[in-house]
C-alpha cells in the first residue's frame, strides 16, 4: 500500500511537470525525452509544493490532496493537447562512437549508485530538522503547517522561515502513503541527482556543442567528494543540491537562449529563476545573479520586454513568501543583521580573514579534490581563450554567487563569524558545483562550440 | 605554426586529461567505501531519527518511548528542553556540546504539537536557571546531555542522554 501511494505520488508529481515542459515545447518539431523528463522532475516539484502551500491556505486533508492531485492531472491533459497541434516528435539521444556508449554507461552506473547510497544514508542535521520537519508537521496537520509552528520561538531551530519546495514534496509523498515514512522520501534526492547530472549532460553538450564534454563532465560530477562524502551532499536530504540543479537549468538555458535567442529557453530560465528561492533563503542570491545575467542577455538580444515577463513568477513568489510570514507573524531570522551604522571599520577588518577561509575551503583537498583548481583553470580558459558574451555569462554565474555568499558573512550576528563561515560555506559551494561543471564543459573541445548549431531542440 | 598548434593540442589535452583522472582515482576509494559500508534499510518510518536517537541515547525506540511519556505531561503547558552550551575547551566536550544540542532539537522535533523552549545553559549555572522558573508555567524539564539536579526529584531516564522531570503540580 505505502508503495502504490509513493508511485501514485511520483506519478502526480511527474504529471504536473510533464504538463509545464509539454506547454513549454508547444510548437517544437522535436522534443528530446530525456530533456522532458529532467524538466518534468523539477517543474512538478516545484509545480506541486507551490500549489500544496496556495491551497492549503483554504483547503487541509483529502480535499487538498484530491485537488493539488487534480491540477497536476490538469496540467498533463493541457500540455498533452498543446503538443498534438502541431505534432511534436519525440526523440531519444543515443550514443554515438565507443567513447560515448563508454561515458553514458558510465553515467547511469553512477546514477545508480548514488541512489543505492542515498537509500542507505539517514537524513542528516539539515534534512531531518529543517526540511522533513515541516513535511512532518504538516502531514500531522492535513496537510498544512499549522500557523503556531511559524511563530513558536522553541522550534526557531528549524527555520520556519526557509520556503518549502523540499518539505512540501516530502509531504506529498506523505500525504500518498498515509504515513510519515522517512525512508521514501529520500528517493526525491536520488531523483534530483538523476535530473541534475542528465540536465548537465543535455546542457553542456549544447553548449559546448560536443556530446562527448556534457557526457564527460556529468559523469565526473560524483568525484567531486563534497558531493558523495560529506555532511550536506546529495545523499543526506539537504536543499543544496536541488538548489544547484536548478541553477544550473537556469545559467544553462540562459546560456542557450543568448546564443540561439530561442524564446522557449528564455520561459525555462524564468521558471528555473522563480524556483531559486522557493528552495532555499540563499536562492535569492542566485535568483539576483542569474536575474542581473539575463538582463545583459535580453538587452544585447534586444528582448527586454519577454525578459521582463519571465522575472514576473519569481518575483510574485517571494513577494507572496515575505507577505506570508509577515502576516502568520513568523519568527524573523536573527543570523544576519544589515545594520552598519558604527560598525563599518569593524566589517571592514572581516574581509580579509573570510578571503583566507574561502582559500582554504577551496583549497581543502578532503572536501573537494582538485575541483576547484580545474573551476579556475576554466575561467582562465573563459576569460583569455574565448571572446564571446557566453563566456562571461559562465564566469559571472560561477564568481558572482561566490563573491555575494562571503559578503554576507560580513553581516553574520554570530558571535564567532568564522564558526559561521566554515560551517555553511562549503553547502554553498556545493550550489555552484553543476553550474561550474557547465562552464568546463565548454573549455574541454579544442575548438569553441559557440559556433555550431545549438538549437535547444536538438537532442 | 601547425606545430606550435600540435604542441598546444598535446598540452591542452595533458592538463585536461589530468584533472578528470586525478578526480577519478582520488575520490574512487571514497565512494568505494561508501558503496561498501553498511546495508540499505531498515525500511522503517523513522529510518532517519531512530538511528540517531539509539546512537546519542544507547536505547531502541527511542522517539515512540519519549513521545508515550510526554503523553503523561499537560498538554497546555511547554516543556523546557536544557542543553549544553557552546563552553567546550577541549574537542570532546566541543563534541558533547554538538551532542545534546542536536539531542535537545530532537526532542523538540518529536514533542509536537506541545510548545517547547530550548535553553542553553552551563552546567555551573543550571540549578540558578532553574531555581528562576516557575514550577506551575511549565509541563516538565528534559535534560539532555546533563544531568538533572538531584533536588528535583525523580527523574525518567531515558539512555544515557535524556532525563525527564515532571513538574509537579501545587495543591
Amino acid at each position: 500500500m505505502i508503495l502504490l501511494g509513493l508511485l501514485a505520488a511520483y506519478f502526480t508529481l511527474f504529471s504536473a511537470g510533464l504538463g509545464i515542459t509539454l506547454l513549454i515545447f508547444r510548437g517544437a518539431p522535436r522534443i528530446n525525452i530525456l530533456e522532458c523528463c529532467c524538466l518534468s522532475w523539477l517543474f512538478g516539484a516545484g509545480a506541486v509544493s507551490i500549489a500544496l502551500w496556495i491551497c492549503g491556505i483554504f483547503l487541509s486533508g483529502f480535499a487538498l490532496q484530491i485537488t493539488v492531485a487534480s491540477l497536476c492531472i490538469l496540467f498533463v491533459a493541457l500540455g498533452w493537447r498543446a503538443i498534438r497541434h502541431p505534432r511534436s516528435k519525440f526523440v531519444l539521444p543515443s550514443p554515438t562512437g565507443w567513447l560515448e556508449w563508454f561515458l553514458a554507461s558510465l553515467l547511469l552506473t553512477e546514477i545508480a549508485l548514488v541512489l543505492f547510497v542515498s537509500c542507505k544514508h539517514t537524513l542528516g542535521w539539515d534534512g531531518l530538522l529543517v526540511w522533513e520537519i515541516k513535511a512532518r508537521y504538516a502531514f500531522l496537520n492535513g496537510g498544512v503547517i499549522p500557523a503556531g509552528y511559524y511563530s513558536n520561538p522553541g522550534r526557531a531551530f528549524s527555520h520556519p522561515e526557509y520556503p518549502l519546495s523540499i518539505p512540501f514534496t516530502e509531504l506529498w509523498l506523505y500525504l500518498w502513503m498515509g504515513q510519515p515514512h522517512q525512508f521514501w522520501i529520500k528517493t526525491i534526492f536520488g531523483t534530483y541527482y538523476a535530473a541534475g547530472t542528465v540536465l548537465l549532460c543535455l546542457l553542456a553538450a549544447r553548449v559546448s556543442g560536443h556530446r562527448w564534454s556534457g557526457l564527460a563532465v556529468a559523469t565526473i560530477l560524483p568525484f567531486v567528494p563534497f558531493l558523495t562524502s560529506a555532511p550536506g551532499g546529495v545523499i543526506v536530504g539537504y536543499a543544496d543540491f536541488p538548489l544547484s540543479v536548478v541553477y544550473l537549468a537556469g545559467l544553462g538555458y540562459l546560456v542557450l537562449f543568448s546564443v540561439n535567442g530561442d524564446s522557449r529557453a528564455l520561459i525555462i530560465y524564468g521558471f528555473c529563476l522563480a524556483l531559486l528561492p522557493w528552495i532555499k533563503r540563499e536562492g535569492l542570491i542566485l535568483w539576483s545573479v542569474l536575474a542581473f545575467l539575463g538582463f545583459i542577455v535580453s538587452w544585447r538580444r534586444r528582448k527586454r520586454a519577454q525578459f521582463g515577463i519571465s522575472l514576473l513568477p519569481g518575483l510574485f513568489l517571494i513577494a507572496s513568501w515575505r507577505a506570508y510570514l509577515s502576516f502568520i507573524h513568523c519568527v524573523p531570522s536573527s543570523e544576519f543583521s544589515l545594520s552598519v551604522s558604527g560598525k563599518l571599520t569593524e566589517l571592514g577588518a572581516r574581509i580579509g580573514p573570510i578571503a583566507r577561509l574561502l582559500l582554504l575551503e577551496v583549497s581543502n583537498q578532503t572536501d573537494w579534490s582538485i575541483f576547484w583548481l580545474a573551476a579556475a583553470l576554466t575561467i582562465f580558459y573563459l576569460g583569455f581563450r574565448f571572446y564571446a558574451m557566453q563566456s562571461w555569462i559562465l564566469i559571472g554565474a560561477v564568481i558572482a554567487p561566490i563573491v555575494l555568499y562571503c559578503a554576507s558573512y560580513l553581516f553574520t550576528t554570530w558571535s564567532s563569524y568564522s564558526a559561521h563561515v566554515t560551517s555553511s560555506l562549503p553547502r554553498l559551494l556545493l550550489q555552484i558545483v553543476p553550474a561550474s561543471l557547465l562552464a568546463i564543459a565548454t573549455v574541454l573541445p579544442l575548438r569553441s562550440g559557440y559556433r555550431q548549431s545549438l538549437d535547444s531542440a536538438s537532442p | 605554426m601547425r606545430a606550435g598548434r600540435h604542441i598546444a593540442t598535446i598540452l591542452h589535452t595533458t592538463l585536461w586529461a589530468g584533472v578528470f583522472a586525478t578526480l577519478l582515482f582520488r575520490t574512487t576509494p571514497d565512494l568505494y567505501r561508501d558503496v561498501r559500508v553498511s546495508r540499505i534499510g531498515p525500511i522503517d518510518p523513522n529510518r532517519s531519527i531512530e538511528p540517531y536517537f539509539r546512537g546519542l541515547t544507547g536505547i531502541a525506540n527511542g522517539p515512540q518511548r519519549l513521545g508515550d511519556i510526554l503523553e503523561y505531561l499537560p498538554r497546555e503547558k511547554p516543556l523546557l528542553i536544557f542543553v549544553r552550551a557552546d563552553s567546550g575547551q577541549t574537542r570532546s566536550e566541543r563534541n558533547e556540546d554538538s551532542q545534546s544540542e542536536f539531542l535537545g532539537m530532537l526532542v523538540g522535533y518529536i514533542s509536537w504539537p506541545r510548545d517547547v523552549r530550548i535553553i542553553s545553559v552551563r552546567e555551573s549555572t543550571i540549578e540558578k536557571e532553574i531555581a528562576a522558573i516557575t514550577p506551575d508555567s511549565i509541563a516538565g524539564m528534559a535534560f539532555c546531555g546533563l544531568s538533572a539536579p538531584s533536588w528535583l526529584g525523580k527523574a525518567i531516564h531515558l539512555g544515557s542522554g535524556i532525563s525527564l522531570v515532571a513538574v509537579k503540580r501545587s495543591p
